[in-house]
C-alpha cells in the first residue's frame, strides 16, 4: 500500500533510529562534547529524511547517513573555528570533556587531516570495509587504501617521538 | 615489500588504535538524544508533505485538484447547479463579509496570522427569520471554533518559550455568493514542526433561507451517498491504478488505517466556479498528508436526477 518513497523514507527512520548509537559516536568522536554530537545527529536526521528522495539506492541507506552526518559534524566544526578564532580563550576546555583514550594517540590523531581521521575512524572504531569507506567518502578504492597507509604512517612516527 | 622500521610497528599502532576504540565505546551516550533525533524525523517528515503542499497551492491547485480536474471535465449537460447557482442574474442582495477581528502575533517562535469573518445579510427588514438565523448561526460558530483555536496557539506559545516554533494561519473566502447560494470557507493552517491545513465550510441555502448541508441538494429518499462513494471509489481505483508510484488512495480497510469507506451525510463540499460539486476530503482521511485534502468533481450527469434543484 505504500509508494515505493514512502517506503524508502520509511527504512532511513528505521535505519536512524536502530542505529542510533553509532551515529552518535561518529559525531561525538568529531567534535568531542555532548551537546554537540546531538545536535549533529539531530541536524543529520533531519536532512536524510528531508531528502529521503534523493537516495538512489537504499542498499546504502547505512552508508548514505553515515555520509550526512559527516557533513553535518564538518559544518560544525567549521563554524566552531571561526568561532574559536574571535575568541582563543574557549579552546582549552572545549577541547576535551571525558576521556578514557590515550591522549597521545588522540593527539596524534587531531593533527592528521580530516579525511585521514575520517578513515582511521571508520576502519579502527566502526570496523568497516575499506570499499565500505570509499562508498561513504566517494573516493575509488585505491584513493582510500594510500591514504590509509599515509595516515597509518604517520600515526607511527608521531607516536614514536 | 618491506621498509625500513620508522616509529611504532603496524601491530603496535593497531594495538593502540584497538585499546582506545574500546575506551571510546566507553563514551556514554546521552538519553535524551534518540527522543531528540524522533523528534527532528517527524518534523522533517511533516514539512516535507507541507512543502509539497504549498507546492501545490503555488501552481493554483489545493492537493489533489491539479489532476482531478483535468480527468474530470464536465461535459456540458442541460440543466447543471451552474445554472441555478451561478448564471441567474443577480436581483437580490448578496451577503456581505467583513474582517471582525485581523490578529497578528509573533515573538520570534509563535506567529499567528489571523483573519476571522463575520457574516451579514444586510439588516434588510425583508429578510426571512430563518434567514437572519442562518447568518447568526455561522457567525457562532466560527467565532467559537476560531477562539478554540486560538486558545490552544497561547497554551502552545507558553509551553514553547524559546524553544521551538508554531505558526497559525486562519483565512476565508466566500466561494459561493449569488441570490440563491451562499457559501463561506474558512481555512485554519497550524504549523508546528508539521503542517496541519483543515477547512470548515459554511453554506447558505438563501431560497430557504437556512443553512445547507450535503443532504439538501439532494431529493429525499434518494440513495446519494451511494451514488457518490460509488463514484468516488471508483475515481479513487483509477488514480491508483495509473500511479506509477503505487496506490495514493486509501480504499476501505488499509494494512495502515482506515481509508475511504463511503461519504458521509456530513462530507465536506462546495460548488467550483463552474457550477460543479466538489466533495472534499480531510488531510489524512484517505490519502497520505502529503495529498493535501483532496477534492472530487462530481459531474452532473451522474446526478441530475437526484438533484433537488
Amino acid at each position: 500500500m505504500k509508494s515505493h518513497k514512502q517506503n524508502q523514507e520509511m527504512l532511513i527512520e528505521q535505519n536512524l533510529v536502530e542505529n542510533y548509537n553509532r551515529y552518535y559516536r561518529l559525531a561525538y568522536h568529531y567534535v568531542k562534547n555532548e551537546s554537540d554530537a546531538m545536535d549533529i545527529v539531530q541536524e543529520a536526521a533531519y536532512k536524510a529524511i528531508l531528502k529521503s528522495d534523493t537516495l538512489k539506492n537504499p542498499e546504502y541507506i547505512g552508508t548514505w547517513i553515515c555520509r550526512i552526518v559527516m557533513n553535518e559534524a564538518y559544518n560544525l566544526l567549521r563554524k566552531n573555528q571561526k568561532e574559536q578564532n574571535r575568541s582563543e580563550t574557549d579552546k582549552a576546555e572545549a577541547s576535551c570533556e571525558d576521556h578514557y583514550e590515550d591522549l597521545d594517540l588522540q593527539q596524534a590523531m587531531q593533527k592528521l587531516r580530516e579525511e585521514e581521521q575520517t578513515i582511521i575512524y571508520l576502519r579502527y572504531y566502526e570496523d568497516r570495509q575499506l570499499d565500505e569507506i570509499a562508498e561513504i567518502m566517494q573516493v575509488n578504492l585505491s584513493t582510500i587504501k594510500s591514504r590509509l597507509y599515509r595516515a597509518m604512517h604517520k600515526l607511527k612516527i608521531a607516536l614514536a617521538e | 615489500m618491506r621498509e625500513k622500521q620508522i616509529g611504532l610497528s603496524e601491530e603496535q599502532l593497531e594495538q593502540k588504535l584497538k585499546k582506545n576504540r574500546e575506551a571510546f565505546m566507553e563514551t556514554k551516550i546521552p538519553e535524551e538524544g534518540l527522543q531528540r533525533m524522533k523528534d527532528a524525523i517527524a518534523r522533517a517528515k511533516k514539512e516535507k508533505r507541507y512543502k509539497m503542499r504549498r507546492l501545490y497551492r503555488k501552481m493554483g491547485l489545493t492537493g489533489m485538484a491539479a489532476s482531478l480536474v483535468l480527468l474530470f471535465l464536465i461535459p456540458n449537460c442541460s440543466r447543471t447547479f451552474a445554472q441555478i447557482l451561478i448564471e441567474l442574474p443577480v436581483v437580490g442582495r448578496l451577503f456581505e463579509v467583513i474582517t471582525v477581528r485581523d490578529y497578528q502575533f509573533d515573538d520570534g517562535h509563535s506567529e499567528a496570522n489571523v483573519k476571522i469573518p463575520k457574516v451579514s445579510n444586510g439588516n434588510q427588514d425583508d429578510s426571512v427569520d430563518s434567514e437572519k438565523n442562518a447568518v447568526a448561526h455561522i457567525n457562532k460558530s466560527v467565532e467559537e471554533y476560531t477562539d478554540q483555536i486560538l486558545e490552544r496557539f497561547h497554551e502552545n506559545q507558553k509551553i514553547l518559550q524559546d524553544q521551538g516554533h508554531q505558526s497559525l494561519d486562519i483565512s476565508y473566502e466566500i466561494l459561493t455568493n449569488t441570490k440563491n447560494w451562499f457559501t463561506l470557507a474558512l481555512t485554519v493552517t497550524e504549523v508546528q514542526g508539521s503542517g496541519y491545513e483543515y477547512r470548515q465550510y459554511y453554506h447558505i441555502d438563501k431560497s430557504t433561507g437556512e443553512i445547507a448541508t450535503l443532504k439538501d441538494l439532494f431529493q429525499t429518499d434518494c440513495n446519494y451517498l451511494q451514488i457518490l462513494s460509488d463514484y468516488i471509489r471508483e475515481e479513487m481505483e483509477q488514480y491508483n491504478k495509473n500511479n506509477p508510484d503505487g496506490d495514493v488512495f486509501w480504499i476501505g480497510e488499509t494494512e495502515f488505517t482506515t481509508g475511504f469507506m463511503g461519504i458521509k451525510e456530513e462530507q465536506n463540499f462546495y460548488f467550483n466556479a463552474d457550477g460543479a460539486l466538489v466533495i472534499v476530503f480531510d488531510e489524512y482521511e484517505v490519502a497520505p498528508g502529503y495529498m493535501g485534502m483532496p477534492e472530487f468533481i462530481i459531474p452532473d450527469e451522474l446526478i441530475k436526477e437526484i438533484r433537488a434543484f
